[in-house]
């Protein structure tokens, strides 16, 4: 498809009533007809309604400057929730709009509602928004927070009920083991489709140990591996965590027990259908938000080992010095954020294998026992 | 090793909709034009996309003289004009050390020998299980030879050995009548399994295309119009705006039916009239698809008259500037008959569809470059709304765009705000570029991803392409019988000759104005 590129811009927001907020988004809508010159159009494509629920003003920043290019990709009626400080004690609203340009036409791709809101009123914002919501069209929820949504009090309820699919990330977490129970928990109660962005994350990685792996290239390797051991950023350990937990799923690997053993160490013993297998995670003090290496070891017919590493150049690469498998690499470039969350939009269907991963990931938080160092 | 370690239970769920396997890439014309255009830089974006096989490799294998080095220039000068995505400093050392080049001739058994060394001494290095995929970008006549030459070399695995697989890539035009296409056929089938060899043809590699299938089965609204008691007619529509440019040597040979119709047009048609697949299976689907191509009803002397038009571009004007009639051309004979255009009425005789003329429409030096499917519905009953016959209704029509702005419209009737009734049609369109704001993979991408996938559902099976040959057959029988006649003109940059008009008016309808 040769699309031409297109020039996105936005209306800038104005001030209104929280009653108000359709009738505003009918007159931006018709103003923006009125602009037009003859014989050309404002169309309006709209797949989704999108809350954005954000606990912080910088959370809710940071957010704002990705809706243009996220909607661009997946146009959308979004709602840009934002928890602010008490003495607001009110919700107040704003409405924008987001649009494209096109050989000389116009695509309006978003209508934004901005809601600011004092933490003590969140249980009215389900009255606020379901009225907003457009009909016919799936609704949902991107958890912006860096809270455990199950730990964050009522708001994640009161949004999550009005949503068809909710997206969180659980990289940042400041209590990984607790949020994981949590998080699992809730996500196995669940009907619908729920998506963890660190899953997203992870999918080079698990191309790569696919790809690598594969009977026709290492022979044997999968079902007799009998260690793993992983280094990760700062705030990376959910990642690592969801990354074993799909492995042990995929290959019946069984968590007997696991002990932190310092403040950046974490360990687990896992019976497998060959034998036993230990994985070991270790958080490095600097670096990126990823699972920066990952070694593993096997035995049986050819044992072998392979190591491989998230480079700078932000490719995954196979380290030839420490494998006995030919040197490979793949790319496993950062996708912007908004970039994920357009593309999950799209999707509306459960993901079994995240679900089974994090499954796995709540049993090995369930023989996690901490030592007292 | 037991079947279970035969399994790999990580790919499960990773890679929609195919996880394409360890395997070299060899491309036979490795150095030539479809090469840097196309697959070079389609290669080089899956690449980026994190799709390609880890294990991975591409063997250029062409007459021309070059090294591994100036094969990964030719690559790059490729890559940055035609890519969607470009490289840099970063990305392109990752794509370079893949790439590698063999010299030889297609017809020597020797250069077969150098190539199986040479692939013998690549696959280690990247850890390719003997996987291999031969991609025949080369001129139609060099098919046979090469394929023989392959399995000559032993570089052509069993297919029902289970071990490394060996697949085939075929371009078209397969042959130029249904006599040559059953002898390429032929040479193909003694050397590779029917599974083995992938017909591409690059249109059923478009977004739109896939979405044709989508759009009729995904979708309650329409299916249950598809046929003949509400649909009035078909429209396909393949124009380009260009001349014959550098094609002449093999386009004066072919000429817009064996070009256009005989592949292109005729697997769109079958995808528009296909009846519901129970399944997306390969197979079932191209079962499907030949059932159309069985249902047309056959083109004969009485009605290849009425049916069919064929014409030539002559001298005009494209984009302001003065261009040669296609007689005039560089390496076009001054007095050859062969066809720039052609239009067709064509029915399908089946139950869906008995009564309903498809009219097909290709040339080059038209108007614009624009690629279209076009059902117009019926029209609505004279009464009411659409009482006047002076001025009846617009029909309503879904247009299904291929090329160049992928997407679909749907034209509706509707009131304009007032007091009276006044009813104007309006467009309600969707364009693929616009909604979904990003860069589609090529149609090229998509298919060799699904060759490395083992996913034949976009290629053409032996027996449809036959099929479309033995339908055209009778044309290009009456074509050669008549070769002197004298052919009708359109002036460049216009929509096609008169006589193509009347074809079409004659039944009380017109072309689409695209």
């Amino acid at each position: 498809m040769s699309e031409p590129k297109s020039a996105g811009s936005s209306i800038s927001a104005t001030r209104v009533n929280v009653a108000d907020i359709e009738q505003a988004l009918d007159r931006l809508w018709t103003a923006l007809h009125a602009e037009e010159e003859a014989g050309h159009g404002l169309t309006r494509a709209c797949m989704s309604n999108l809350i954005i629920a954000c606990q912080t003003e910088e959370q809710a920043r940071d957010v704002t400057e990705r809706i243009p290019e996220l909607v661009e990709r997946h146009p959308a009626r979004v709602f840009l929730l934002t928890a602010c400080a008490p003495k607001v004690n009110s919700i107040e609203a704003e409405v924008s709009a987001h649009f494209r340009c096109s050989e000389g036409n116009r695509q309006l791709c978003a209508e934004h509602v901005d809601i600011r809101f004092d933490p003590a009123v969140a249980g009215r914002l389900g009255s606020v928004l379901r009225p907003l919501l457009i009909g016919d069209l799936t609704t949902t929820l991107w958890w912006a927070s860096n809270q455990p949504p199950p730990l964050s009090g009522g708001l994640f309820d009161t949004l999550a009920e009005l949503a068809d699919q909710v997206i969180y990330d659980s990289v940042g977490w400041p209590n990984p083991a607790e949020g994981v129970r949590a998080m699992t928990r809730w996500v196995m109660g669940e009907e619908r489709p729920v998506f963890n962005l660190a899953w997203r994350y992870l999918k080079p990685w698990r191309r790569i140990l696919a790809q690598v792996l594969d009977p026709a290239v290492a022979p044997g390797a999968l079902q007799n591996i009998d260690s793993v051991s992983i280094e990760h950023g700062p705030h990376a350990l959910p990642m690592a965590w969801l990354l074993i937990g799909w492995l042990a799923a995929r290959l019946q690997w069984k968590p007997q027990k696991g002990e932190v053993q310092s403040g950046s160490d974490v360990s687990w013993a896992f019976r497998t259908p060959r034998g036993d297998l230990r994985v070991k995670i270790h958080r490095c003090s600097e670096g990126v938000a990823q699972v920066r290496k990952l070694k593993l070891a096997w035995q049986g017919a050819v044992p072998g080992r392979a190591s491989f590493y998230y480079g700078d150049d932000h490719w995954l690469s196979l380290l030839p010095e420490e494998s006995t498998l030919p040197a490979t690499s793949i790319p496993a470039r950062k996708v912007p954020v908004e970039m994920m969350i357009a593309a999950q939009l799209a999707h509306r269907t459960k993901d079994a294998l995240f679900e089974q991963s994090i499954a796995v990931a709540q049993i090995m938080a369930g023989v996690l026992n901490r030592q007292s160092h | 090793m037991s079947a279970a370690e035969n399994t790999n239970p990580l790919t499960v769920g990773l890679s929609e909709p195919v996880l394409p396997q360890p395997c070299t890439l060899v491309i036979f014309g490795g150095a030539g034009d479809l090469s840097g255009r196309k697959l070079l830089p389609a290669i080089f974006n899956l690449g980026l996309d994190g799709v390609l096989p880890a294990n991975f490799a591409v063997l250029g294998f062409s007459i021309e003289e070059m090294d591994d080095a100036e094969y990964r220039g030719f690559a790059r000068r490729g890559v940055e004009r035609f890519s969607r995505q470009q490289p840099d400093e970063e990305n392109w050392p990752n794509y370079e050390r893949q790439l590698f080049y063999q010299s030889g001739s297609f017809d020597d058994p020797a250069a077969y020998e150098a190539l199986k060394q040479r692939l013998d001494e690549i696959e280690p290095q990247f850890g390719i299980p003997g996987n291999r995929i031969f991609y025949l970008a080369i001129p139609p006549r060099l098919i046979g030879v090469c394929a023989q030459q392959l399995k000559a070399a032993g570089l052509v695995q069993d297919e029902a050995s289970g071990g490394p697989f060996s697949r085939i890539i075929v371009e078209k035009p397969i042959g130029r009548d249904l006599q040559s296409a059953q002898e390429v056929n032929e040479i193909l089938g003694e050397c590779f399994a029917e599974p083995q060899i992938y017909r591409i043809d690059h249109y059923l590699g478009k977004e739109t295309v896939q979405n044709i299938l989508v759009m009729r089965f995904g979708n309650a609204i329409f299916e249950p119009l598809w046929n003949a008691k509400h649909i009035d007619h078909v429209q396909i529509t393949v124009a380009e705006d260009e001349g014959v440019g550098t094609r002449a040597g093999y386009y004066d040979r072919a000429g817009a039916l064996r070009d256009m119709v005989q592949n292109h047009i005729l697997q769109l048609l079958s995808l528009v009239a296909m009846e519901p697949p129970w399944t997306m299976d390969a197979d079932v689907i191209r079962d499907h698809r030949l059932d159309v191509l069985h249902c047309l009803r056959p083109l004969n002397i009485e009605n290849i008259e009425a049916d069919v038009v064929r014409a030539q571009y002559a001298h005009g004007f494209f984009q302001g500037d003065d261009v040669p009639g296609y007689r005039r051309e560089e390496d076009v004979a001054s007095d050859s008959s062969t066809e720039t255009y052609v239009a067709l009425r064509v029915f399908i005789d089946n139950w869906r569809w008995a009564g309903v003329p498809f009219y097909i429409r290709t040339g080059k030096r038209l108007p614009k470059r624009v690629s279209e499917i076009a059902v117009q519905f019926k029209d609505v009953p004279h009464i009411l709304f659409n009482s006047d016959n002076d001025h009846p209704l617009d029909p309503n029509v879904l247009a299904l765009r291929l090329q160049p702005d992928e997407g679909m419209s749907l034209r509706i009737a509707t009131k304009m705000p007032g007091s009276r009734v006044q009813i104007y049609p309006v467009k309600m369109d969707f364009r693929y570029g616009s909604t979904f704001g990003d860069q589609s993979p090529e149609a090229y991408e998509r298919l060799l991803l699904d060759v490395m996938a083992g996913d034949a559902t976009l290629f053409m099976r032996r027996d449809a392409v036959e099929a479309s040959w033995r339908w055209i057959q009778p044309l290009l029988d009456a074509w050669d019988r008549g070769n002197n006649r004298w052919l009708p003109e359109y002036p460049s940059s216009t929509w096609g000759p008169v006589e193509s008009d009347r074809l079409i008016e004659n039944d009380g309808r017109r072309w689409r104005v695209l």
